[in-house]
């Protein structure tokens, strides 16, 4: 079974560090996506968005995507998926997701369907600051099953 | 009993703490009974409706299914939709 690296920080995410966690030599292909803070959503010109989530809750949902992928995808795959919380200014990354494959298909489907997850199903909220010194909290996808 | 309470996102903007206690005379609750009280117990309980109605509630480890019963102990986590990534 392939490697899961899963974590909820407040940390600034280090590009390197999970480089070196995906390191191997029997994989031939790795994707990484980084998503960073834009400057602008929805005509308003966003200074900062605020990250709040739950650790364990979220590295758990985090795991269990991972597994999913290796259910579709084969069990060799390796992941590192890591999403900052706290309050992040633009251009700051808030998430990271690294993919190792031993060939590429599986590496980008993969990749897509944990960022597209991501979005439906971790328990992150996410409050966007903006220039004229108004915030707002973001609509998102109920969980409520 | 006794349930703790901890809010998250835009659930914290109705109420005047997002950590609290919720007490109920009954020995457990389900789902959606805590969410209706919550919703009585919130600052602007009509305004707070839709959002709590569309909240899941949660333990530390996982999401709880709205016919689920909570007794006494532990911490519950309120959820509004979620916008990872």
């Amino acid at each position: 079974m392939g490697f899961i690296h899963c974590e909820i920080t407040h940390d600034v995410l280090s590009p390197a560090k999970s480089w070196d966690l995906l390191q191997n030599n029997t994989q031939g292909a790795i994707i990484w996506f980084l998503g960073n803070v834009r400057d602008h959503n929805e005509g308003q010109k966003v200074t900062a968005i605020t990250y709040e989530g739950i650790s364990v809750l979220g590295e758990n949902t985090l795991k269990i995507i991972c597994e999913e992928c290796h259910d579709k995808w084969g069990p060799d795959l390796d992941f590192v998926v890591v999403h900052r919380v706290g309050t992040l200014l633009v251009g700051e990354t808030s998430i990271i997701i690294g993919v190792a494959s031993p060939h590429r298909a599986a590496a980008y489907e993969s990749s897509r369907y944990i960022i597209e997850q991501i979005k439906l199903r971790l328990p992150i909220w996410k409050k966007e600051h903006y220039a004229s010194g108004k915030e707002a909290w973001l609509r998102g996808n109920s969980l409520n099953g | 009993m006794k349930i703790d309470i901890k809010l998250f996102g835009q659930a914290k903007d109705y109420f005047p703490t997002s950590h609290f206690q919720m007490v109920s005379e009954k020995e457990s609750l389900t789902v959606a009974e805590i969410k209706m009280q919550l919703i009585s117990q919130a600052l602007q309980p009509e305004k707070s409706r839709a959002l709590i109605e569309d909240s899941a509630l949660a333990t530390e480890v996982r999401v709880l299914q709205n016919h689920e019963q909570i007794t006494s102990g532990g911490v519950i986590f309120v959820l509004p939709p979620v916008c990872g990534g």
